[in-house]
């Protein structure tokens, strides 16, 4: 089959397929710069002097790093309440999420009930709701019960989460019935049966949900910006798009300073945990 | 060590009927085989004894005592997947140890287990593997290891060694005949490989359409049919059934009753037939013959016969098993044996 192949291959054929690969690589290098420029430029102008970053024609360049522009940041506010609310928030919407969608999803997959096929419909459609649309009743209700004081407005709507559910209940239905029947003869209740044989088969797909939805939550600008109305239970995003409309016009350096303290502990979880992120893509997609 | 009954146990998934009103007893001890065409309903009935796949009524005995409504971790018995149902996330020894540990096993008792049972089936230098660094006779092996350290009353098999190569196969065969001439526990064991049922069983239960055809041990049932499906569906090849000249009913004969001659015998029944096929098979050779519009197979220990070639075929009187109407045996006691022999003597 192989033999067969290689030898109907054609000069014609071979030069296209050089083209072809030559083509993939820049495509390739394209995207890459896309993505990566928009970073580099945020690092290198947290670095530059005032001048500097309103400079033009503007330069991926700076003469010295200003290190100073990261502790003016960090002292211009009370950016550890900020990091503070931004960390709280978050892990308390990744502990939620799922304590919740855990046993939906293997209920989802595992159960067959009355109306299961409604409600997992129901799930599917919060999904595809914007946010838009229903912050403003959202706002009313925490407003009524007295709550905007809290940090409860930026958790509690988001405690369930439709995607998880929905890609948790695609690798739990993915488990061989068999794995379960044996054991409930190894005489494990469902407890033990979710925790301790299906949630390991659907590791990554758990990492990559939760790495989803803490990078969603942590970068989350328009919500906690609308449920807000002071600086106690801000988080880091809404005090760092503070900085862009002080008095002194736009100083660039500090807002990409802030900007870069933002994205720290993202880049630092990313790294450790890539690996699983990816592989609980990739293997959702295949059977 | 236990006795297991089913009492008019009826399954059905929706409209479809899969088992109705099945009555079966597999004493204690016993090596029991669950044997038929897919969809006979055998592995239904190894899910229902088991719990998890529970029977639409009826009931399950385990020495007497009616177990239908235990769940099956309850049951006091251990089952073998056909693709084995191991953990894959666990070690070989987390796999073997989860059931005990369910069974709050203090850690001693468990320990002590597990080294004696991976010793057994020879798994004990891959306990802190994970199932996909093992073959496939490995992954087999701690599928028994995690069923036999539960020390169950029942052992329940479904298919354990389709997927293994023949000449594994063969060799698990063996072992698991040792381990229940060891263990003298209860075996229920499924397959629809005629060879493991033959060489396994104490009692072979042939199933087809959710309905027993016999159930008998393997000598019984391959010598003495009782009605036609079961004497097709053991042996191969299966065994040659013919119309009887003159009546409704027919008769058939094992491959290897044949007797093949270039002379004409003189036997109870002979026939002139062509050799259309021969197939060798080394220490025995199948020839298929036709005569009459009709095709017998023939396995014969000699190769000396040429396709083409006109031969006579010859039975003896005690070769000849006569299957009424109603595709039931005729046995010799009942009336009209003698004439319907005596009609196949002259075909």
């Amino acid at each position: 089959m192989e033999n067969r192949a290689i030898q109907q291959i054609t000069p014609l054929q071979r030069a296209l397929g050089t083209v072809f690969r030559a083509l993939n690589f820049l495509l390739k290098i394209g995207l890459v710069v896309v993505f990566v420029f928009p970073f580099l430029w945020m690092i290198s102008t947290s670095l530059k002097t005032y001048p500097e970053s309103i400079a033009y024609p503007p330069s991926l360049f700076f003469a010295k790093p200003q290190w100073e522009n990261f502790v003016m940041v960090w002292n211009s506010g009370d950016y550890l309440r900020y990091a503070r609310n931004s960390i709280t928030v978050t892990l308390t919407i990744i502990a939620l999420q799922t304590l919740v969608s855990v046993p939906a999803a293997y209920a989802f997959a595992r159960y067959k009930f009355r109306g299961g096929a409604l409600l997992f419909g129901i799930v599917l459609v919060s999904f595809m709701v914007p946010t838009q649309l229903t912050f403003i009743s959202v706002y009313l209700m925490f407003s009524k019960v007295s709550m905007l004081k809290t940090l409860w407005p930026q958790i509690l709507p988001f405690g369930a989460n439709a995607f998880g559910i929905f890609m948790l209940r695609q690798s739990f239905k993915q488990v061989p019935e068999e794995l379960i029947e044996s054991a409930r003869l190894d005489n494990a209740g469902e407890i033990n049966i979710m925790f301790r044989i299906m949630l390991p088969m659907a590791k990554s797909s758990l990492v990559a949900v939760t790495m989803f939805s803490f990078i969603g939550h942590w970068n989350d600008y328009f919500w906690p910006f609308v449920m807000t109305n002071t600086d106690f239970i801000r988080p880091l995003t809404v005090a760092i798009a503070q900085l862009r409309d002080s008095e002194h016009g736009n100083q660039w350096q500090l807002v990409m300073a802030g900007n870069v303290i933002l994205v720290l502990p993202i880049l630092i979880v990313y790294v450790f945990l890539h690996k699983k992120i990816i592989s609980g893509f990739v293997y959702s997609g295949i059977k | 060590m236990a006795k297991i009954e089913l009492r008019n146990v009826s399954k059905r998934f929706g409209n479809t009927v899969v088992l109705e009103n099945l009555n079966l007893t597999i004493e204690d001890g016993q090596f029991a085989v669950l044997i038929g065409p897919s969809g006979c309903g055998k592995t239904t009935v190894l899910r229902t004894i088991a719990g998890i796949g529970p029977q639409s009524s009826g009931q399950v005995l385990m020495d007497d005592q009616d177990i239908s409504d235990l769940p099956p971790g309850k049951r006091d018995l251990a089952m073998v997947f056909q693709n084995y149902a191991i953990y894959p996330t666990m070690s070989v020894r987390d796999n073997i140890e989860y059931g005990l540990k369910n069974r709050k096993v203090p850690a001693p008792t468990r320990n002590k287990l597990i080294a004696e049972i991976s010793e057994i089936v020879g798994i004990a230098p891959y306990l802190d593997r994970k199932p996909a660094q093992l073959s496939g006779g490995q992954r087999q092996r701690v599928a028994l290891a995690r069923a036999m350290v539960k020390k169950p009353k029942v052992f329940l098999m479904d298919e354990p060694l389709s997927n293994l190569d023949a000449k594994l196969r063969s060799q698990m065969r063996v072992e698991l005949i040792e381990l229940h001439n060891h263990l003298k526990t209860t075996f229920v064991y499924v397959t629809h490989d005629q060879v493991e049922a033959m060489s396994m069983a104490d009692r072979i239960i042939l199933l087809n359409n959710g309905v027993i055809q016999q159930e008998a041990n393997p000598r019984e049932i391959y010598t003495n049919p009782c009605n036609k499906f079961t004497a097709q569906f053991i042996g191969a090849p299966q065994m040659n059934i013919l119309p009887l000249p003159g009546s409704d009913m027919s008769f058939g004969f094992r491959p290897e009753k044949v007797t093949l001659t270039e002379q004409a015998p003189d036997a109870f029944l002979k026939k002139k037939a062509r050799i259309i096929t021969r197939e060798m098979l080394g220490s025995e050779t199948l020839y298929q013959l036709r005569f009459d519009k009709q095709s017998i197979m023939v396995k014969s220990l000699s190769d000396v016969f040429l396709p083409g070639t006109d031969v006579y075929f010859s039975l003896r009187k005690e070769d000849i098993l006569l299957f009424k109407r109603d595709e039931n045996r005729l046995y010799p006691q009942e009336d009209g044996y003698g004439q319907a022999l005596a009609a196949a003597g002259r075909v």
